[in-house]
């Protein structure tokens, strides 16, 4: 990661204003507008590859084919703001590093908003988790629902995402992994986080009649648990792993100086290897 | 009867008189009255006299008005107006209700004849009234012709005639802006459209399209637009030729009706797909002459993004260009020659001369749209619009607009795709915008490819970018990346083999033969500072092997590899590999490589492990029926340095024995006499120059015999060497054996005598005469193909064939 770390700061030529528009037909002689938007979504997944000699071609096994699908806001960090949460990650390794407690000793996080190639990555809010569908129609029709109860929404409207100051540590879902994580706003979480959650769990009972609300409720995010991950530490050992509570308490909580925010204006719904995004307030 | 006097004249007359008295019945008394005045000769004036006489008689009678009247025709213009005929025609049709029919035809075809438009609706008239309902046709059908072939060209309007579209636009763009005229100030033809009216009524309904012409013809546009409306309704009819659906678009303009007509020929355009262009153009021109040029440039422009050939551009881009101009040239021509013009003009021309700029700077863009919109999936399409584009934003604008539009499925051409990927992400690379271009570059390794080119170009362009600007690990980190080998790479390769294109290209990534030498080409660069590259490296060699993706230069350059890193047997062993890997075909060139630098000076190997190595090459090789010259030559070198001269001569007959090709087979067998001549002595290779000689074809022979000749005589053995030349000139004629007589001739010279000379030189004439001889003789053998010279008349050949050239 050091190299792609050095990399950042040659490249000068973006600018951050420029980057929250979507740049397709709005280009200047000087700079170059980035990737668009709608070109990150078009191709957001690497292409399934079959697996197993039991695969079909479509990518899925023959006896358990099922669709997906993840909600989510995005946010595409500019160059600058990559360079804050590098610094953010690389201040928290070091403190991880000479720490004096073997807890933290072993933990090493990379950043999620870069590829280990240097590519310049999105990095997520969740909404939901992955939701599976048995047929393509379902999750057609949740899309639909959802589009539908945002559009109609009087108390969603595209806003500022802002995180809370300080950095927690989250175990994955397997429990093998663990993220460094900005709790969002707890304003945020009152104000924004709490209807598009209702929308997602009415949409979700619509699709899914026959599950029960603790289910459809497990399914969504709830807004207290909203965040955002910035890095991961693969293979965490297993003391780190079952030390969550006291790691969390031994986080120092200057790590964050510069605010740290981004506008939200769609709601993203993967569809296949694309990103689909139902806008806000439209 | 007052005047009886003054056409009775003689006794005859009188005589007919009074029998016309007792019998006024009598048609026969009143034709044989009046033959005898025609007869006589008397004045027309009398014999109308006596025909009206006659007529009243038999006001009833058809035949006897007919006569009278076809009497009266014979001198219409002469003694008779035709008037009077006309008025003859309503008096005898007016005493006659039943059995007119011919005269009626008679009465329109004479008023037709007369041009006169008054009497024509007379007769018409009459004759529809007096006519059965199934006589009506033939009563229509003369008056339709009438109107067909003379009242319809006089009302015809001459389409006005323009030098070129500039000079049309120019003209209604002024008549439009400033000269307002009566547009309804037109010609009509009320008396062709009053009986087209009453015969749109009755007509059969397959005629209505033909009426519809002649309506419009009429220039009675408010007829043409009720009776279009009445019987097709307010669209344009795919059933009525296109040039009908004009004539009905013809009237909505000139009765002005704007929405109409604008609705009328937008279907039109649906309905004859065909013509849309040009009912763009005319929709132009309507908006012109109406003066509503807001409308002008989206017509124009949204035609221009509908267009998918070049013709239909060229038309519309030229209107489009002709339109601007005129629209400039007219109203500046106006406000110089007429100051109280009033208006916003100034305004006006220069948006339309920064329309005009634009249109004239966009149009190879606009040729480019076309290419595009046909084939939207043609990377090369795209690439050729982006250079249109001078400054790199344009030219991302293009790229990312590309990369939306384009359907990586529906791409044929392998690697096009990944180049315009590289193309997009190369201008940020050039801008130092490094992330951006990494972004591309990520994204673009995202897109499903069918073809395993576009990622290898997409991997290996930013694998070098990266090398040029950054660092050669980075790029090696690239490489291990895109080279992931996954659990199961036969399986993978099949599928996306068996997949027609479902299966991406990402699965065989691992397959690249460029990306695997690109990658060893970076970590053999660093190989010789570092022993973990040297590693890295022999890996990467074991790697391919194993994936079944070494071709033949691959282990060349694996062995090579490792002789550098001094590690020969291990190259060596590659060498082995190599040919366990390969068909016969590909081993010969291993072989020669593996064998030569297996026999250098330093070469660690054994002399019987060379020999072993030469034996199973040659085994293989020639089982193989590969013929291995240079393994050959090496072999007998070989033994030559090991001192063993009779192997290195035997190996060298082997291989003249042994090898297929000609050119191989001489080489060797020069090679090996050569040889044993060299090292074992002038004896030893007369055994040799036998075998060869009787081995080799007759054309090839005579050097050797030549030397083994020169040999002998050498040697001593003159009666030998002679013998051989007589041996050898009988292999060939004469004339084909040139260097053997030379040589001979030469030999005779210096070692024999006049007599010898003589046998020579008698033998060469015998032979010359013997082999053409013979030549002549098999060639008349039966069954053998002759040539027969045109010149022997007399010479029959029955397959001869006669060309007439």
């Amino acid at each position: 990661m050091d190299s792609i770390a050095d990399n950042y700061a040659s490249s000068d030529s973006e600018i951050d204003s420029d980057e929250k528009k979507s740049s397709l037909g709005s280009s200047s002689e000087t700079l170059l507008a980035r990737l668009p938007a709608e070109i990150a979504e078009k191709y957001s997944l690497h292409p399934s590859i079959p697996k197993t000699s039991s695969m079909s071609l479509r990518g899925a096994n023959k006896g358990v084919q099922y669709w997906s699908t993840f909600l989510y806001y995005e946010w595409r960090p500019s160059r600058q703001e990559r360079m804050q949460l590098m610094k953010i990650v690389e201040n928290f390794n070091s403190y991880c590093r000479e720490s004096k407690l073997p807890l933290t000793k072993q933990l090493y996080f990379e950043p999620l908003h870069v590829s280990s190639l240097g590519a310049p990555l999105a990095l997520h809010v969740s909404l939901s988790q992955t939701i599976n569908f048995e047929s393509e129609a379902d999750r057609d029709t949740l899309f639909k629902s959802l589009q539908a109860k945002v559009r109609s929404s009087t108390e969603l409207n595209p806003f500022m995402m802002i995180f809370q100051p300080i950095l927690r540590v989250l175990p994955s879902y397997a429990k093998d992994s663990l993220f460094l994580i900005l709790p969002v706003d707890p304003g945020i979480k009152n104000r924004e986080m709490t209807p598009i959650n209702k929308i997602i769990r009415e949409a979700l009972t619509e699709t899914f009649p026959q599950k029960r609300a603790e289910e459809i409720q497990k399914l969504s995010c709830m807004p207290p648990s909203t965040h955002l991950s910035i890095a991961m530490a693969t293979n965490a050992p297993r003391s780190a792993l079952d030390n969550l509570n006291i790691l969390n308490t031994l986080i120092p909580e200057e790590q964050i100086n510069d605010k740290i925010e981004f506008p939200v204006n769609s709601l993203k719904f993967d569809k296949n290897r694309q990103v689909l995004s139902i806008p806000l307030g439209s | 009867m007052d005047d009886i006097s003054r056409y009775v004249a003689d006794e005859d007359d009188l005589a007919f008189e009074y029998e016309l008295q007792r019998t006024p019945q009598s048609v026969v008394t009143w034709r044989r009255y009046l033959d005898s005045w025609k007869e006589d000769g008397r004045p027309d004036s009398h014999i109308v006299w006596l025909y009206e006489r006659f007529c009243r008689q038999f006001q009833s009678d058809m035949e006897i008005w007919e006569d009278y009247i076809q009497w009266l025709l014979q001198r219409c213009g002469k003694s008779v107006e035709y008037t009077d005929i006309m008025e003859l025609f309503i008096r005898s049709l007016s005493y006659c209700a039943k059995n007119c029919e011919d005269l009626c035809i008679m009465f329109l075809e004479f008023a037709i004849g007369q041009l006169d438009l008054k009497y024509i609706r007379m007769a018409f008239d009459i004759s529809l009234k007096r006519l059965p309902r199934d006589g009506h046709g033939r009563v229509w059908e003369k008056v339709l012709r009438f109107i067909d072939e003379t009242l319809s060209p006089l009302t015809r309007n001459e389409e006005t005639e323009y030098d070129d579209i500039f000079e049309e636009l120019s003209i209604l763009i002024y008549k439009g802006l400033f000269e307002k005229t009566d547009e309804g100030n037109h010609e009509l033809d009320l008396w062709t459209s009053l009986i087209l009216k009453r015969y749109l009524d009755v007509c059969p309904s397959e005629q209505r399209p033909l009426n519809v012409i002649r309506i419009a013809q009429t220039g009675d546009h408010d007829f043409l637009y009720t009776a279009y409306r009445k019987f097709y309704g307010n669209g344009p009819q795919s059933t009525l030729p296109y040039s009908t659906n004009l004539l009905y678009l013809e009237s909505l303009e000139s009765l002005n009706k704007r929405e109409a007509y604008e609705q009328f020929i937008t279907e039109l355009a649906g309905v004859f797909p065909e013509n849309w262009v040009e009912l763009k153009v005319t929709l132009v021109k309507f908006y012109i002459k109406s003066a509503q040029h807001d409308k002008i440039v989206h017509v124009l422009e949204d035609s221009l993004a509908r267009t998918q050939s070049v013709q239909e551009f060229s038309v519309l881009y030229s209107t489009y260009l002709n339109y601007e101009k005129a629209f400039i040239d007219i109203v500046l021509q106006e406000l110089k020659n007429n100051s109280q013009v009033i208006g916003d003009w100034e305004q006006q021309v220069e948006s339309h001369l920064s329309r005009l700029q634009g249109l004239i700077e966009s149009y190879e863009i606009r040729l480019n749209d076309i290419k595009i919109r046909r084939n939207p999936n043609l990377v090369s399409n795209w690439s050729e619009r982006a250079t249109l584009f001078p400054a790199a934003a344009g030219k991302c604008d293009v790229y990312s607009h590309a990369i939306l539009t384009i359907d990586p499925y529906r791409v044929n051409i392998p690697g096009s795709l990944g180049k315009l990927w590289c193309a997009y992400a190369e201008l940020y690379w050039e801008a130092g915008d490094f992330d951006s271009a990494r972004e591309v570059y990520d994204r673009g390794l995202r897109v499903p490819y069918p073809y395993l080119q576009d990622l290898e170009e997409l991997w290996t362009t930013w694998a070098e970018h990266e090398l040029e600007s950054f660092s050669i690990e980075f790029a090696i980190k690239l490489m291990e990346d895109a080279l992931q080998v996954p659990e199961n790479p036969e399986l993978l390769v099949d599928r996306f083999k068996e997949g027609d294109k479902k299966v991406p290209a990402q699965a065989v990534v691992f397959t690249s033969l460029k990306l695997w030498l690109l990658y060893l080409d970076f970590t053999e660069s660093l190989s010789y500072d570092s022993s973990e590259y040297t590693e890295k490296t022999i890996a990467l060699y074991e790697q391919m092997i194993a994936l079944k993706v070494a071709t033949p230069m691959v282990f060349i350059n694996y062995a090579h590899f490792l002789q550098e890193h001094r590690e020969e047997l291990s190259s060596f062993q590659v060498y082995e590999r190599a040919i366990g890997t390969f068909p016969p075909e590909t081993q010969l060139e291993i072989w020669d490589l593996y064998l030569t630098e297996g026999t250098a000076e330093d070469s660690p190997l054994a002399k019987e492990q060379i020999r072993d190595l030469f034996d199973q090459a040659l085994e293989n090789l020639t089982n193989g029926r590969i013929d291995c010259k240079t393994i050959f030559l090496l072999y007998s070198d070989f033994e030559e340095q090991c001192g063993l001269l009779n192997r290195c001569c035997e190996i060298l007959l082997q291989g003249a024995r042994k090898t297929a090709n000609l050119e191989d087979k001489i080489t060797l067998w020069q090679m090996c006499i050569s040889k044993a001549k060299a090292l074992l002595g002038n004896e030893e290779s007369r055994k040799l120059y036998e075998e060869c000689i009787q081995s080799l074809p007759n054309s090839q022979v005579m050097k050797f015999v030549v030397d083994f000749a020169r040999t002998e005589a050498v040697l001593g053995e003159i009666e030998r060497a002679r013998e051989l030349f007589k041996y050898g000139a009988q292999l060939l004629p004469p004339g084909r054996n040139g260097l053997l007589w030379e040589k001979w001739d030469e030999f005779e010279v210096r070692n024999g005598n006049k007599e010898s000379y003589k046998d020579m030189l008698k033998l060469k004439r015998k032979l010359e005469k013997e082999m053409r001889i013979e030549t002549e003789a098999e060639s008349q053998l039966e069954g053998n193909i002759a040539f027969v010279a045109a010149s022997k008349q007399n010479v029959v050949n029955p397959e001869e064939i006669e060309l007439n050239i």
